[in-house]
This record gives structure tokens, C-alpha cells and sequence, in this order.
């Protein structure tokens, strides 16, 4: 898992292939780029990238024309370019004026980057399929985001599939005078960023989030560094968007919308 | 014939030059309006919308072109005051014969203002269907699916009704599907059910609807209701509808066929 997010070095005509989750990538380099392919698939694997005869099934080249000095390819997780859903494992509340702490698992995407010395960016895919979810009334204000096959979960060792994810310390924290009954909650992920401990695993730094109330955007903060629990850790790749003060998100402390036929 | 030159010079100044720098005057002046106005609508549109910025660059193009014509009159001699009354009385009479582009014009401001839709969205109105175009002072275009330009004036869009199919950005894309009699619904509802739990583009909240609407004449009918980004509905119904029918197939679920039975002679 750790040899994936390396740089890799390519020879002229040669294809080479890799599994990540559910993605299968096939890579070629020739004397004016690179040509790409890629396609999901339901099991999930993880392979570096390695030689390979075979031509990629069900998926096209793409086409990239860049510097032909440069033989270097690297892959940088970096996180989907929609916020995420997520729920937790269980009905949970939050007493007024507490605070609670969930880790939170989101699939990477996989930017295929070329070194000529400096990276240039060729393409991205998420390695996970997600679905799309609304977050918020239909009607109303709301978001597009991908829905989370996981759970929040209140304790690290509950995490069980991490490889490609990466693991999001959340902290919410209830600054009302009444019990918070958490059932969703949308995290703005284009302003996280991504590190990678020693033994090979991916972090955001942390997300906190201050409920105020439901006529209120809970206030959204991003730790600066990677989060206590993933010390010494090493970035990776930097937010989609930088934060700017004042971000607020979105908490639905109730039922979600339910449809009437 | 002898040339008189002091008329010819009469001519001149009295008349030609005045006309010429009559015209220059407002080419210069259609121009320097034209120029604000394009700069206005720039800087605009990006805060307002491209409508509003259009409306109001507009309102001041002719306000100054009107600027510019008062200043020749008065600079051409004429009591402006006596033009105004003029105009007012000229304004009564062409207000009657132009009713319908007056209340074109002042729908237009109402749609500007109210902004049921803007430019970009798709609208049907009185039958013709397609994506706004442009809002002008008197009427608003629609460029329909086949490219075919449909101008319908702002009164009509103002009294009809309309329907915005891009307003919200996710909608709810029913499917009715009907199956044999002989099928098992149960089984049939679990299908729709992994069919649309395993598409990505069909939204998990809010949830699918899978409903048994009841019996047809030949069929059990069904809805199947997503909500999927608006941008995205015509290939998830084609992504959706394949999959239904192969799963369909491979789990030998007949569609229905019309069956009508027949009684002859004694029965009959």
C-alpha cells in the first residue's frame, strides 16, 4: 500500500497497471506523453504499479501531451471533489455543552501526476464508486454530496477498511442548551488535507464543527497540521480550495427529509 | 450659367455643415452610449445576472441616446419645452396605439424583477420548451432543443404559466414500469430496489420511492421515483431503464402484453 503513493519510473512503449480499491488503472508512456486508462469494477484490490502485456478491457486511452524529458509518474491521494454525507453507527446525542470525537473513512481519489521536474497534474479518478446524496431539503438550501458507505465511529480501532481512505478526526461540539441528536452530516472536503503516517496510512487534518443551533450554520474549523493522532506524519497533498475564516456547514440535527407520494 | 459662389457658400454653412455635424453629432452619440452601456453590462452582469445587467445597460443606452438628442435640439435653437409638450401630446396618442408593447415592456420589467427564471434555465411556456436565451425589453427568446429560435413576448410569460425545469438543482425522475400479472411483486419491487441502490447517479437521500401503483388492463404497475442531479437525468433514465431490463432478462421477469379474451357462440 505504501509503494502506491511513490513515484514510479516508466519505460517508452511499455504498459504498465495497478489496482486501487475498485479502480484498475493502465498507464503507457511514449515519446510525446502519456496515454491513460481507467475503469471501475466491483471487487476492490490493491496493486503497485508493475509491467503488464495485457491491453486494459473496457476502457480508453486518454491522451496526455506533456514535456518528453520526463520518465517519473506519481500517484497523490487527494480527497473527492464533492463534499461527503456521512452517518453515524448508531442514533446518537450529544449532551448540550459537550463535545464528541468520530473518525470518519473517505475514499481517495488518485491524481496521476508527471514529474518534469515539477508535477503536472494528467488526470484524477476516484478509487471508489460512491453514490450522490442531497444534503438538505430539496427545495431549499442545500448540497450535492457522495454518500459514505461507512460509519462515523466514536473509536479508532472500530475502523476496520482503511486502505485507501483516509481516516477524518471529527469533533463536534454542541454549544446549545439541549441534547444533539446527530443523524448526518456533510463535511467539506475540498478544504482538508491529506498526510501519510509510517506504516502507510492516510489522515485529514481535523474537522471541527460547532453546532449552535437550527436556525444557524454550525461553524466549521480545519486543524492546521495533521492531527494529534497521526504525529510526525508526512503532507501529501493540500487542500482543493484553502480554508478561509468564517465557514460555516451544514448539521441536520432531525429526521431527513422524507418524500409524500 | 454663371455659378452664384455667396449662395453656394449660403448653402453650406447653413445647411449642409449643420447637417453633417448634425449626424456626426449623434453617430458620436449613439456610439459613447453604446460604449457605457456595453461597459455597465460587464461590469453587472457577474453581481446582478446577465438579465438584470442586460435591462438596466440597456434603460441607460436609451436614456442617454435621449440626453444626447435633447442636447441637439437645444443646441439647434428650439425651445425644449415646447418639444416636451409636443412629445407629451405625441406620447398620449402613440401610448393608445402601442398598448401591447408598453405591457410588454412593463412584463418584461416584472420578470426582470420577480426572476421566475434566468438565463440558461429551461422553461416551458404556452407549449414551446427550451433554454432562455435572452430577456429583452419587449419579448424573451428560447432556444428550443432543435435550435429553432421561439420568441414569446414578456406579456404572455408574464399572464401564462411556466414551468422551470432547471430551478432546484435536483430533481425527481419517475419511471412508471409495468410487468405481467404472472410476476411475483414482491420480487419485483426487491429488483427496482438493488437496480437503484447500485446506480451512483441515483441519489441516496432523498430515498428512492418504489411504489405498486395497482392493476392495469394487462399489467401490474409500478413507479420507480429517483432524485438524481437535474444535469444528469436523461442518462441516468437510459443507465436505469437498461439495467431494469437486464436484470428483467436474466431473472426471466416478463413485461406485459396486451391479452384480451374472447367468448363465441353459447358463452358469448
Amino acid at each position: 500500500m505504501n509503494s502506491l503513493w511513490y513515484k514510479h519510473e516508466c519505460a517508452v512503449g511499455t504498459i504498465y497497471a495497478c489496482a486501487i480499491a475498485q479502480l484498475r488503472l493502465w498507464l503507457v508512456r511514449n515519446s510525446q506523453g502519456w496515454l491513460v486508462a481507467a475503469r471501475h469494477v466491483t471487487e476492490c484490490l490493491f496493486e503497485p504499479l508493475h509491467e503488464t502485456a495485457a491491453e486494459p478491457e473496457g476502457a480508453e486511452w486518454q491522451r496526455f501531451i506533456t514535456p518528453s524529458a520526463t520518465s517519473d509518474v506519481q500517484f497523490v491521494p487527494v480527497l473527492p471533489d464533492r463534499p461527503v454525507v456521512s452517518s453515524p453507527e448508531a442514533h446518537t446525542e450529544i449532551a448540550p455543552r459537550h463535545k464528541g470525537r468520530f473518525f470518519v473513512t473517505i475514499p481517495v481519489w488518485v491524481r496521476v501526476q508527471v514529474l518534469v521536474p515539477h508535477a503536472v497534474t494528467l488526470c484524477e479518478f476516484p478509487t471508489r464508486v460512491m453514490s450522490k446524496t442531497w444534503f438538505g431539503h430539496p427545495a431549499e438550501e442545500g448540497e450535492i454530496g457522495y454518500a459514505l458507505t461507512t460509519r462515523a465511529r466514536q473509536e479508532l480501532s472500530e475502523l476496520t477498511d482503511v486502505e485507501g481512505r483516509a481516516i477524518c478526526p471529527l469533533l463536534l461540539e454542541n454549544h446549545t442548551l439541549e441534547a444533539l441528536a446527530f443523524s448526518q452530516l456533510l463535511l467539506s472536503v475540498r478544504h482538508m488535507s491529506v498526510y501519510q503516517t509510517d506504516d502507510g496510512k492516510l489522515w485529514t487534518n481535523e474537522c471541527r464543527l460547532g453546532y449552535t443551533g437550527s436556525f444557524l450554520p454550525a461553524s466549521l474549523t480545519f486543524g492546521q497540521t495533521a492531527p494529534e493522532q497521526a504525529k510526525g506524519s508526512l503532507l501529501i497533498s493540500g487542500p482543493r480550495e484553502a480554508p478561509t475564516s468564517g465557514l460555516t456547514a451544514r448539521v441536520i440535527a432531525k429526521a431527513i427529509f422524507k418524500q409524500q407520494f | 450659367m454663371k455659378l452664384d459662389i455667396s449662395k453656394l457658400d449660403t448653402v453650406l454653412t447653413d445647411y449642409v455643415l449643420p447637417f453633417f455635424g448634425i449626424c456626426a453629432w449623434l453617430i458620436f452619440g449613439v456610439w459613447v452610449s453604446s460604449f457605457l452601456a456595453r461597459l455597465l453590462y460587464n461590469g453587472l452582469s457577474h453581481r446582478l445576472g446577465a438579465d438584470k445587467a442586460r435591462a438596466i445597460s440597456k434603460g441607460i443606452k436609451f436614456l442617454l441616446i435621449v440626453l444626447f438628442v435633447f442636447s441637439l435640439i437645444r443646441g439647434a435653437g428650439v425651445d425644449i419645452t415646447a418639444v416636451l409638450g409636443a412629445a407629451g401630446v405625441a406620447g398620449v396618442a402613440i401610448g393608445f396605439a402601442s398598448q401591447t408593447s408598453l405591457s410588454n415592456l412593463i412584463s418584461g420589467l416584472f420578470l426582470v424583477l420577480e426572476r421566475p427564471f434566468k438565463i440558461g434555465d429551461w422553461i416551458e411556456v404556452d407549449g414551446s420548451n427550451g433554454y432562455v436565451h435572452s430577456i429583452e425589453m419587449l419579448s424573451t427568446y428560447i432556444r428550443a432543443f432543435d435550435n429553432r429560435m421561439i420568441r414569446v413576448p414578456n406579456e404572455m410569460l408574464a399572464k401564462s404559466k411556466l414551468i422551470n425545469y432547471t430551478r432546484y438543482p435536483i430533481r425527481r425522475m419517475d419511471l412508471d414500469i409495468s410487468v405481467a400479472y404472472k410476476e411475483d411483486a414482491a420480487h419485483v419491487m426487491r429488483i427496482f430496489r438493488e437496480v437503484v441502490m447500485a446506480n451512483p447517479s441515483c441519489f441516496n437521500e432523498p430515498e428512492p420511492l418504489i411504489v405498486f401503483k395497482g392493476f392495469g388492463d394487462s399489467s401490474m404497475d409500478f413507479l420507480v421515483a429517483v432524485w438524481v442531479d437535474r444535469t444528469e437525468m436523461q442518462a441516468t433514465r437510459t443507465s436505469l431503464m437498461k439495467d431494469i431490463k437486464e436484470r428483467f432478462d436474466r431473472e426471466g421477469v416478463d413485461l406485459p402484453c396486451q391479452r384480451l379474451q374472447m367468448k363465441g357462440g353459447a358463452d358469448a
